[in-house]
């Protein structure tokens, strides 16, 4: 978030305050901010942390036990099938399955913010058509759209990538187009318009800035749903493919081994569930932070 | 209920189910021929040639999209390439071990996740309702495939009370449900707390008092029946879950049900078999949501007032 000298935008609100209003958070926000942190570190510098390559194999050191069930400190988190170092697996899964999160999610984000800024924009056919195929999205669970695309199409990582993104698109197409048409009646849009401003300047310099609090909540809460969505289908062998690897793949790969290595499923596992929790735990905290409006009626 | 809310509600649902019908043609299509894509690799070229004429594709791309619309309407879906049989015959095999699987689940999440959200907001602010909280969060955070794998380590590995794949039995199959059930009763206990609350407020719950009612029946026959009208919602986007977490469950346990024929087809590129899968799905769901809509307005006559209403 950029301070700009936009005085009603939410980053403004929230930037001379922002770690007065955290230390106000509840404590399992706090823990939360504090595992996203570990997994921005994991991600950025965990190859520094162990020798091992995630795509070594090591015939003789298969399936090793990690280091609390009786194994070495050469493998801290044990081994797979193939000998791979467990922990070097992770930290490249990791990045992976953030990465394509991250990708996904914004270009489900952009894609919609466009097409609804565009539908508030043209009305018409346009917005008709932009909200029956919202309608049509939402009428189905995106899993099933995703695994047609992927049985037609055959899997590939480009078009994996542009599936995370569709995922997210209608959410975002729904909520901008809401959000500028009741701004475009307000009457600071309608005073830049008066001015001589143009619609593109409108929107950009004075509706997005308005908005972009929304839109961010809503990045925080569909980015565990995204990250949700791509582990379970590597989870299924129909996502990320090997030798390329991501938390999901790990798991699904672990899952034949619950008998003698449980530590190869349980790991990536707790990984994906603590990521996305604590970024549905941010997401919640956000949204009633940054609107008090959306809040849900969780205390009645 | 005004006639012109239903029509519009059915017409909806109709051009949803008319959308996903012309995706999967359209997506199909653009595959290139579909015949190659829907027969096996190795297919003789006279086989593609039969089926080419037999599903009209040497045709205009107009009288292919009215003739494919026609083999829908008729039931005939094409054939698996798998074992060859009629796909109406390979998907109708599967389609009780998912009503099984879904309706258990669904059932066990309503009577947890409804009893956990009227204990917690009775209890607003204690520690029954912060655990209760807590368990939808949890619930909805977890991966199902990961909580299934859990739930074997524990249950089949550990313990070794619990089959860990298969079907058959009962026990067979408490593993699959909780896993399916879980998000499910999260969802209900959280909707059933914020709906309960606010009804606990109303000026009625004090009358009641006042008369002398019982607690139990204040809370049981005054308070819950109202608080259930948001409840018909959460069973609309329930049905959703159900779908979407049959396709792990279902893979994670061997159960063998749609959603796992629907992962083993998408693998195995058996198209003709992913097509009427995602139709059914589509039909399913905009059925659902259709009674969800006519429920609701049914039991809340003030949505057919005012259609707008976005609901819990």
């Amino acid at each position: 978030m950029t301070t700009g000298p936009t005085p009603l935008s939410t980053s403004a609100a929230l930037n001379p305050s922002a770690w007065q209003r955290l230390a106000r958070a509840p404590m399992v926000v706090k823990i939360a901010f504090g595992f996203l942190g570990l997994i921005v570190f994991l991600c950025l510098f965990g190859d520094l942390l162990t020798p091992h390559a995630y795509d070594k194999t090591n015939l003789r050191h298969r399936l090793e036990p990690p280091v609390f069930l009786g194994g070495s400190w050469d493998f801290v988190l044990g081994t797979d099938r193939l000998g791979r170092d467990l922990f070097a697996r992770l930290i490249f899964g990791l990045r992976v399955s953030i990465a394509i999160a991250i990708l996904g999610t914004a270009i489900g984000a952009v894609l919609g913010t466009v097409i609804g800024f565009l539908a508030a924009h043209l009305r018409g056919w346009f917005e008709e058509v932009t909200m029956m195929l919202v309608d049509f999205q939402a009428s189905l669970p995106f899993i099933i759209i995703a695994l047609c695309l992927l049985a037609f199409f055959g899997n590939s990582l480009v078009l994996f990538i542009v599936i995370m993104g569709i995922n997210g698109w209608e959410v975002y197409a729904r909520l901008s187009r809401g959000v500028v048409l009741s701004a475009k009646a307000q009457p600071y849009a309608q005073a830049v318009v008066s001015l001589g401003a143009d619609p593109w300047r409108l929107y950009t310099r004075h509706v997005l800035p308005n908005v972009a609090g929304v839109l961010i909540v809503q990045f925080t809460l569909n980015f565990p749903l995204t990250i949700l969505l791509e582990t379970s289908l590597s989870f299924l062998g129909l996502g990320i493919q090997p030798p390329n690897t991501s938390l999901g793949l790990i798991l699904g790969e672990g899952r034949d081994y619950l008998i003698n290595a449980p530590w190869l499923a349980v790991a990536p596992g707790v990984m994906i569930f603590l990521t996305t929790l604590s970024m549905s735990l941010i997401g919640d905290w956000l949204r009633d932070e940054l609107d008090p409006t959306l809040k849900r009626s969780r205390d009645g | 209920m005004s006639t012109r809310y239903v029509a519009i509600k059915l017409l909806r649902a109709l051009v949803t189910l008319w959308l996903v019908v012309t995706f999967v043609f359209v997506v199909l299509r653009l595959t290139g021929n579909p015949v190659e894509a829907l027969l096996a690799p190795d297919a003789p070229p006279e086989e593609i040639a039969y089926y080419t004429e037999r599903l009209g594709l040497d045709e205009p791309i107009h009288v292919q999209y009215v003739l494919y619309l026609g083999s829908l309407l008729t039931g005939d879906l094409g054939l698996s390439f798998f074992d060859s049989r009629p796909v109406q015959q390979v998907i109708g095999d599967r389609i009780p071990f998912t009503l099984l699987l879904a309706s258990t689940a669904l059932a066990v999440a309503v009577v947890v996740g409804v009893s956990l959200g009227i204990v917690a907001a009775l209890n607003r602010n204690r520690l029954v309702d912060r655990l209760t909280m807590a368990f939808a969060v949890f619930g909805f955070a977890i991966p199902n495939f990961f909580f299934g794998i859990l739930l074997i380590l524990i249950f089949s590995l550990q313990l070794r009370v619990l089959p860990s794949a298969g079907h058959g039995t009962v026990l067979h199959l408490i593993m699959p449900a909780a896993t399916l059930g879980l998000a499910i009763a999260g969802a209900f206990a959280r909707f059933t707390r914020s709906s309960m609350l606010e009804v606990l407020n109303r000026p009625y719950m004090r009358a009641a008092k006042a008369k002398g009612v019982p607690y139990r029946d204040r809370v049981l026959k005054h308070a819950l029946p109202n608080a259930a009208i948001p409840l018909v919602t959460v069973l609309g986007f329930s049905m959703a879950g159900l779908l979407a977490g049959s396709i792990v469950t279902e893979t994670v346990f061997a159960w063998p049900g749609l959603g796992r024929l629907l992962v083993t087809s998408v693998g195995g590129r058996d198209l003709a078999v992913v097509q009427a899968l995602v139709i059914l799905f589509a039909a399913v769901m905009v059925v659902v949501n259709l009674v969800v809509d006519m429920l609701y307005s049914v039991l809340d006559p003030r949505i057919r007032v005012s259609a707008g209403g976005e609901g819990a």
